[in-house]
């Protein structure tokens, strides 16, 4: 327990070292480019695959609950475009994300602390925390939004395309199930959620990365530990976020 | 010159350093020398900054460190050069970048003029050829002498060294040792270099620091060493087999 709060006092202390301001703003813009492209547009593929299937399968497992001749078959797309964009989209690809970026950042920056580059930067006098944590929770939380906007199209997409191909329902009938009650706070809530996440990733990882310790071995061990944290805390942040906006 | 008065350190309740008071000279090279686990790393640490004094007090031409504010310190910082054990290079930069970084990040100077002292840096390592290669396709001596440029890129007063040799080959260790002690009386550095490689000792050595089980045992001119009656100091010297 005692650690715990050691841990909680760390994390704020480097989060104040994190967001100080900054003189050239030159590298810092090309750093966050990089970490846009090293960390965004590397999780592209992943986060399109996933929506996908994700939204074939809330689709296909929809029209099985909806087997009855009371419910007009349109309900099918409207129920998956809510499923998908209220919660498979922000928090189910926020979770896997957590785990391709969150173990990256964990083990890049424990990598960076093992091999002293980080003393290397304290050495000359940079602020290390910023310079190599504030790029990446600025990528993040610019990119996630797109990532996970993308995965609410390509998931409905997949269920448009599930819904037709397992004969369930007509393409026309999933597009008219899609425009029905259209509701944009939920995309709203949906993006807010995203933008906490993407801050609960960067930070939580950073952090276990920043505070690694013991070589290799400990570079794996802050990366799982970053990964099932962030997943806890985003779990935890779901439910409140939710009641809160929701509620 | 770098003056170090009553330094402690501790960690978790064991002493690491104890009572140390010594000086380091300009223009020369100074050793750290001592068996491992005997406190080298940390008194290195110490001065750099990296780890916080128990009890001391460390001087920079007369400059107090404990007594600097958060401006003072940054601005010494930028004096100092540090070459670590590993090198610790950025990975995702190529070498040329490497160099540049400190100048880019440090100093006010144009674009022009930083990649015109980078080259510099690169060429009087050697390894002007190599500046577009990553740190992971260089050897272990590359690894050293871009560290090396690196560490005076921004023309220090101080230059730290933390085992430069290790890893190396006995020739690639000879090309190193040269290389530092060339920058040193070139431009009038302190350097401070800390290792348990005898033969560095006695190649390039000028002033020598021997520590002990965390304790000062001795420390004069390398050309003392032999009429020391210090045992520890002499037992130390005979087991690596090497004549001063």
């Amino acid at each position: 327990m005692y650690n715990f709060f050691v841990n909680i006092g760390l994390y704020f202390s480097l989060l104040k070292g994190v967001f100080v301001k900054f003189k050239k703003r030159k590298i810092y813009f090309n750093r966050i480019l990089h970490e846009i492209e090293v960390l965004g547009l590397s999780s592209l593929f992943i986060v399109v695959i996933v929506s996908v299937f994700m939204g074939a399968v809330v689709t296909i497992q929809t029209g099985i609950q909806f087997d009855t001749p009371l419910l007009p078959i349109e309900y099918i797309g409207y129920v998956a475009r809510e499923s998908i964009v209220l919660e498979f989209a922000p928090t189910f690809i926020s979770l896997i994300l957590a785990g391709k970026i969150g173990s990256s950042i964990a083990s890049e920056i424990g990598t960076m602390r093992v091999t002293e580059q980080i003393d290397a930067l304290e050495v000359m006098g940079i602020n290390a925390k910023s310079y190599i944590i504030l790029p990446k929770i600025i990528a993040c939380l610019l990119f996630f939004p797109i990532l996970v906007i993308l995965s609410m199209l390509v998931g409905i997409l997949g269920g448009l395309f599930a819904g037709s191909l397992t004969d369930l329902l007509s393409v026309q009938d999933f597009i008219q199930g899609l425009q029905m009650w259209p509701y944009p706070f939920h995309v709203f809530y949906a993006l807010i959620k995203t933008i906490f996440f993407a801050f609960i990733i960067s930070t939580v990882s950073s952090f276990f990365g920043f505070y690694a310790r013991g070589g290799a071995l400990g570079v794996g061990k802050s990366s799982t530990k970053a990964v099932v944290v962030s997943c806890v805390v985003i779990l935890i942040f779901n439910f409140l976020l939710t009641q809160i906006m929701l509620g | 010159m770098i003056e170090l008065r009553s330094v402690y350190k501790s960690f978790s309740n064991n002493f690491c350093l104890q009572d140390i008071s010594c000086s380091f000279l300009p223009g020369k090279v100074n050793m750290i020398i001592g068996e491992s686990g005997s406190g080298k790393t940390t008194l290195l640490k110490l001065m750099i900054g990296l780890h916080s004094l128990d009890k001391g007090e460390i001087f920079f031409e007369k400059q107090n460190y404990s007594d600097l504010n958060k401006d003072g310190t940054n601005n010494l910082r930028k004096s100092i050069g540090m070459l670590f054990q590993q090198g610790a290079l950025f990975d995702f930069m190529n070498v040329l970048d490497n160099v540049k970084f400190p100048l880019q990040m440090l100093s006010d100077k144009s674009d022009k003029e930083i990649n015109l002292r980078a080259k510099f840096c690169l060429e009087r390592v050697n390894l002007l050829n190599s500046q577009k290669m990553m740190p992971s396709e260089l050897s272990g001596g590359m690894t050293k002498r871009v560290a090396i440029a690196r560490a005076i890129s921004m023309n220090p007063k101080y230059l730290f060294c933390d085992e430069p040799n290790s890893g190396l080959d006995p020739n690639t260790s000879i090309i190193i040792d040269e290389l530092i002690k060339e920058i040193t009386e070139e431009y009038n550095i302190t350097t401070v270099i800390n290792t348990h490689d005898m033969r560095s000792v006695v190649k390039i050595g000028s002033n020598i620091v021997y520590l002990s089980n965390g304790l000062l045992e001795w420390s004069g001119y390398k050309k003392e060493i032999k009429s020391s009656n210090n045992t520890s100091l002499n037992n130390f010297f005979s087991s690596s087999k090497i004549k001063i």
